[in-house]
């Protein structure tokens, strides 16, 4: 454990300027917000929003969550996948101390997964903390303006980001697996694979005429639908008929979130969790017989 | 007895052949210099004893047969490479941290009192210290290890010739006890050859000796002989090691049929020399 903790310690460490990412992004928000208000005197607290002729009061307020959770999801999401994940297991060649690491006696696995909690676990409870953070500000501002309860809020945010979370997790996987094997510009070799292949496709499309999707149409049409097995892993239907079954406004929202979160107790979840568990095990076996230079 | 053991062990980088069948052992609680010109093997041959380079034969450590890539050989064996690798982006604090952590066989006792006199800065980034000051870190840390085996590639390079001296001289001592082997790489044999128990030299991957010190130096002496009486040499396995104006200082086996001339006992400088030269002579 305490071997653990020195490795889990030294990637905190290392990584701290990509970890204070997203507090930067969502400090900088604020800024922007305040010199709005300080400029122009922005009354957030009388928004009140008319679609097609319903008043919806409640609308500014979920605006503002939903703003929020897609704010701190995209800079989970950059942070995660765009620096901390693809670096994971190459920074170590990149800083010529390759060897210096190699020749402490740390098991591979501990070394894989203390970078799965500093470049994934880590950036999302600190996001976490920022969405319930922005959650109870926005609830202060714009709760009077309906009856939404602040657990419902709560509650409505954590199943957003319960739900990302194995995906997050995968993908996060992948790109410590492509790190294992590639020693730099993971992101760069990532983006030129993919578009080669698509150029690739599309030659072969435009030749033999048969109609076959490029890697980015798929890779689309799964982020459409990310399920692996086939099925919708959101039932939009199921979702508004649960929100309108229910009597109150705020047990209409629990009982969307309760769905948007168990759907991931499911068979895909299930997949996720084995696509990732295999991405791990191979991450591990990467960086344990990677050739040193 | 031996601690590590090559049995045929070759190693080829696509057409250079960099070990040639090495048949070689570093015995239990020795000093061991491994000597060689540069590309000789000697770091080659380092990296296959502790598994970071795929080859052909075996090695053993202490009976174990060595496996690619394991890090288990580290919770018994330190090994400092011939390049600094330290993580350039720590600061020595947060390093030593680190290392006192993943360390089983951190010597907190030991540490303390080798960084004691290393003047060494707590809260400098490693990537803003001086090549020396590296060099000198790296050698503390390994050094506090309570390890059984350690490896050294080229330990003091870099280092200035006062603090080389005190390495060869105290520091590696505080280490050293009968129950603990040390295998040491270097280009300046005559800077270690008062604390070598054993020589191995090594030329285009082959073994040319692997024998104890005592030993070698009853195998081999220093003459000097007049620069005119040069064809006495003829015919006797020979290597001029210094050439003067009027007298010349040779070394030759010390059962070589040349008597009448001024005998020393040679330093391993000068056997190493005599032993590139005359590699297929026996004495």
């Amino acid at each position: 454990m305490r071997q653990f903790k020195s490795l889990l310690k030294r990637d905190i460490y290392l990584n701290k300027g990509s970890l204070l990412l997203p507090v930067l992004g969502v400090a900088i928000c604020y800024l922007f917000l305040i010199l709005i208000d300080l400029k122009w005197g922005l009354d957030l607290g009388n928004l009140n929003y008319q679609m097609k002729g319903a008043n919806m009061p409640f609308m500014g307020l979920i605006g503002v969550i939903i703003g929020n959770i897609m704010l701190c999801g995209s800079l989970l999401f950059i942070t995660v996948l765009g620096f901390m994940t693809p670096n994971a297991l190459n920074d170590n060649i990149k800083n010529h101390c390759e060897i210096f690491y190699k020749c402490l006696p740390i098991p591979p696995w501990k070394v894989v997964i203390s970078k799965v909690v500093s470049t994934i676990i880590i950036p999302v409870v600190i996001v976490l903390g920022l969405v319930l953070l922005n959650t109870w500000i926005a609830f202060l501002i714009l709760g009077h303006t309906s009856e939404i309860s602040l657990g419902a809020l709560i509650r409505f945010t954590l199943s957003i980001l319960l739900f990302s979370f194995p995906y997050l997790l995968l993908f996060g996987s992948f790109f410590i697996f492509l790190s294992g094997i590639l020693k730099k510009s993971v992101v760069a070799k990532f983006l030129g694979f993919t578009i080669g292949i698509n150029i690739l496709i599309n030659i072969f499309r435009s030749v033999s005429g048969v109609k076959i999707n490029t890697l980015s149409e798929y890779i689309s049409i799964w982020l459409a639908n990310p399920s692996l097995t086939g099925k919708k892993i959101i039932d939009v239907e199921l979702v508004s008929q649960g929100f309108m079954d229910n009597m109150t406004l705020n047990s209409g929202i629990n009982e969307v979130s309760r769905l948007i979160s168990t759907s991931i107790f499911s068979w895909d979840g299930l997949c996720l969790i084995i696509a990732t568990a295999i991405l791990l095990t191979s991450s591990i076996y990467a960086y344990k017989f990677r050739k040193l230079d | 007895m031996a601690l590590v053991k090559t049995v045929n062990v070759t190693k080829k980088f696509k057409d250079l052949l960099a070990l040639d069948n090495v048949n070689a052992e570093v015995k239990k609680g020795r000093i061991v210099g491994l000597v060689g010109k540069n590309g000789a093997g000697k770091s080659t041959l380092m990296k296959c004893i502790i598994g970071f380079s795929k080859f052909e034969g075996e090695i053993f450590i202490d009976d174990q047969e060595i496996k690619y890539m394991d890090h288990k050989i580290f919770e018994d064996t330190a090994f400092i490479p011939d390049i600094n690798s330290l993580d350039g982006r720590m600061k020595v604090k947060a390093l030593i941290s680190f290392f006192r952590g993943v360390h089983p066989k951190f010597n907190d006792e030991r540490f303390d009192k080798l960084f004691a006199t290393s003047n060494l800065p707590l809260d400098k980034k490693i990537s803003k210290l001086s090549k020396g000051m590296k060099t000198k870190l790296y050698l503390i840390l390994i050094l506090s290890l309570d390890v059984s085996f350690l490896i050294l590639d080229e330990p003091t390079l870099g280092l200035d010739i006062v603090y080389r001296s005190e390495f060869y001289n105290t520091i590696l001592s505080s280490f050293y006890n009968e129950n603990r082997t040390v295998l040491i790489s270097t280009h300046q044999v005559e800077e270690i050859e008062h604390i070598l128990h054993d020589l191995i030299i090594i030329d285009q991957g082959k073994i040319l000796v692997n024998d104890t010190i005592d030993n070698l130096l009853t195998y081999y002496k220093l003459i000097t002989i007049d620069a005119k009486d040069r064809d006495k040499l003829e015919g006797i396995p020979h290597k001029v090691v210094t050439e003067g104006l009027s007298a010349i200082e040779v070394v030759v086996p010390r059962k070589a049929d040349i008597t009448g001339f001024k005998e020393a006992i040679p330093n391993l400088a000068h056997i190493f020399l005599y032993t590139l030269e005359n590699q297929h002579e026996t004495v």
